[in-house]
């Protein structure tokens, strides 16, 4: 604050100057008031007695005159300097309120633009750092509920003023109450490098009653926090807070929008909910459960390629992937895969169910009646029709996301699955052909006709197998 | 050197007066005036290097004293900032046909208001 002159108190443009001159007048004149410097600055000099203006021990100029007339001029300049140094003391207060709302306005205001975690530490950083002085800031927040203290942002310095395993960090997010440390050093919770800070200011970050982190200013000099600057940190906590509160919350979202999309490539929608909502794709892992393979590959579909047109290939196996992965999935199916022509799909995975087979055998002839629609769609717009054969296996399979980190895929593997692709091998045009054991799996469906028992490649005991007659859908 | 604050509201003329205090260490006097014919006489007489003149004033308002003070009296060089309230619309075509220095807005930024003063006035 700039001292108080009896120049800058008696300027003819101040308040004090009227009243002063108004006395000496009444006085009768011949008194006067000096600065230190023994410049007059009000009324005549010269007078034959001099009484200091002291105010708070310090001497401001002195009164000439009557001793009588300058002793009261002097303590009326005296009470005039006194007030004026209360009213400057108010005012500095309440400029600093006023930089304060200030600065939380635009702390608001900054934080309502971003998203991004590091930029909302930024910024309150910053804004902190305009009003509290520290040598170190930084904030820690946690990003789940059990999960440790993380780094997010420093300020300046490449060192946070606390570590993510401080415990003194970790003691301040479990109490949720902000603390000033003006000794550090001695606090018994202080360790390693940070005992440099000398004296620090701590605060939570507060957000509907659980605490995602802390905020943290601290000097390595003796800097002395003051109640003042806690209550100030501790707002700006509790915005800062929300904001990363916000962030977290829309990183989570995004995180599950995208595995949602990523399931929803190969589980039918309702499954890929349950899994969400369930705990996510951790659930996947491989495990050995009773499951129905699929296999459906187009007949003839090497002879028939190879008079068309790269494009046109692959606009007819899209139209007939999209297709068949509509019926398989409302037959609460999960798309393994796509194989040149061929489809695979499961049933009974990840979900384990009671109607695996059946629904795999539906699914199969919703197939193929799927085929007839697609068909009839073809020879609409001049397009030749094609064929599928299903084969259709149940048993024990190892079923999960199996691949490397990077590349994860759901899918089966395992006898049953090498079973029913040589099931697939041997079925026609139309055609679906299930194994001894989905037969038996389906007691109540009386389409099935025996084919007689076979050998199938890799197995060494025959096998018996079923042509499963289906009706056409009425058209 | 002299600043002078332009204001009717005594509030944001005292914030302002007391973020400057400290230029008063530096030798710089600060005037205050509470309206536009107050704030054009003491630009008359005292002649300021920098006015922070608010806008929206009764009698005459901010552009009125800028207008007066760049054009009629021809002190081009006192340097008129213009304080406008943050969020009501500003004629800024208005303020560059006045001669305005610069603008600022209300609530100010403390921090802002006296680096801005500084680097006017060269300390």
């Amino acid at each position: 604050m700039a001292t108080l002159t009896l120049k800058a108190l008696l300027s003819p443009k101040a308040g004090a100057a009227p009243a002063v001159a108004s006395l000496i007048e009444a006085m009768g004149g011949g008194t006067g008031v000096e600065d230190l410097s023994g410049k007059l600055l009000l009324g005549v000099s010269g007078g034959p007695s001099q009484v200091p203006v002291i105010l708070e021990d310090a001497i401001l100029g002195r009164v000439t005159g009557h001793q009588s007339d300058a002793a009261a001029v002097a303590s009326l300049v005296a009470h005039l300097a006194a007030k004026e140094i209360e009213r400057r003391a108010l005012a500095a207060e309440v400029l600093q309120l006023y930089r304060e709302i200030h600065l939380i306005g635009q702390l608001s205001e900054e934080l309502a633009a971003v998203l991004d975690i590091t930029a909302i530490g930024k910024s309150a950083l910053k804004q902190a750092r305009r009003l509290i002085p520290a040598s170190h800031a930084g904030i820690l927040v946690v990003e789940n509920p059990e999960g440790p203290l993380r780094s997010i942002t420093v300020a300046d310095t490449d060192v946070p003023p606390l570590p993510p395993d401080s415990r003194f960090a970790a003691s301040i997010a479990e109490r949720g109450v902000a603390e000033i440390v003006n000794d550090f050093p001695s606090d018994p919770r202080a360790l390693g490098y940070e005992r440099a800070m000398q004296s620090l200011i701590c605060a939570p970050l507060r957000a509907k009653q659980h605490t995602s982190g802390v905020i943290t200013l601290a000097n390595t000099t003796g800097q002395h926090y003051s109640s003042a600057h806690l209550k100030l940190l501790d707002t700006i906590a509790m915005q800062t807070a929300a904001a990363v509160e916000n962030s977290l919350a829309s990183q989570q979202l995004l995180a599950r929008e995208v595995e949602r999309q990523t399931l929803k490539r190969y589980l039918p929608p309702q499954v890929a909910d349950l899994i969400l909502a369930s705990g996510g794709s951790s659930l996947l892992q491989g495990v050995l459960q009773p499951i129905t393979v699929l296999y459906a590959d187009i007949r003839g579909f090497t002879s028939m390629s190879e008079k068309m047109e790269a494009r046109d290939i692959v606009q007819m196996l899209n139209e007939f992937f999209t297709a068949m992965s509509a019926v398989i999935f409302r037959c609460n199916g999960t798309l393994d895969k796509f194989i040149g022509d061929c489809i695979m799909a499961l049933f009974g995975a990840p979900i384990a169910s009671s109607t695996a087979a059946s629904d795999g055998l539906w699914a199969a002839i919703g197939m193929q009646r799927e085929m007839e629609v697609l068909n009839r769609s073809r020879s609409a717009r001049g397009l030749p029709p094609f064929q599928i054969g299903i084969g259709l296996h149940c048993g024990l399979a190892v079923a999960g996301n199996i691949g490397s980190a990077d590349r994860l895929q759901y899918t089966a593997i395992g006898d049953t699955v090498n079973v029913a692709a040589r099931l697939v091998a041997k079925a026609g045009a139309k055609e679906i052909i299930v194994s001894e054991d989905v037969r038996a799996g389906i007691p109540d469906f009386a389409g099935f006709e025996p084919l007689g028992e076979v050998e199938l490649r890799g197995r060494a005991t025959k096998m018996n197998i079923y042509s499963a007659v289906w009706a056409p859908s009425p058209q | 050197m002299k600043i002078l604050i332009v204001d009717d509201e005594p509030h944001l003329r005292m914030l302002i007066q007391q973020t400057l205090e400290e230029l008063e260490d530096e030798g710089v006097e600060l005037l205050t005036a509470s309206n536009g014919e107050e704030a054009l006489d003491t630009i008359r007489d005292e002649q300021p290097n920098l006015v922070f003149l608010d806008v929206m004033m009764p009698k005459k308002n901010g552009f009125d004293v800028c207008d007066a003070t760049k054009h009629e009296l021809g002190l081009s060089n006192v340097y008129i900032i213009l304080l406008t309230a943050k969020g009501q619309e500003f004629d800024r075509q208005r303020g560059q046909e006045v001669g305005a220095d610069l603008y600022m807005t209300k609530p100010f930024d403390p921090d802002a208001l006296l680096e801005k003063a500084r680097s006017v006035l060269g300390i």
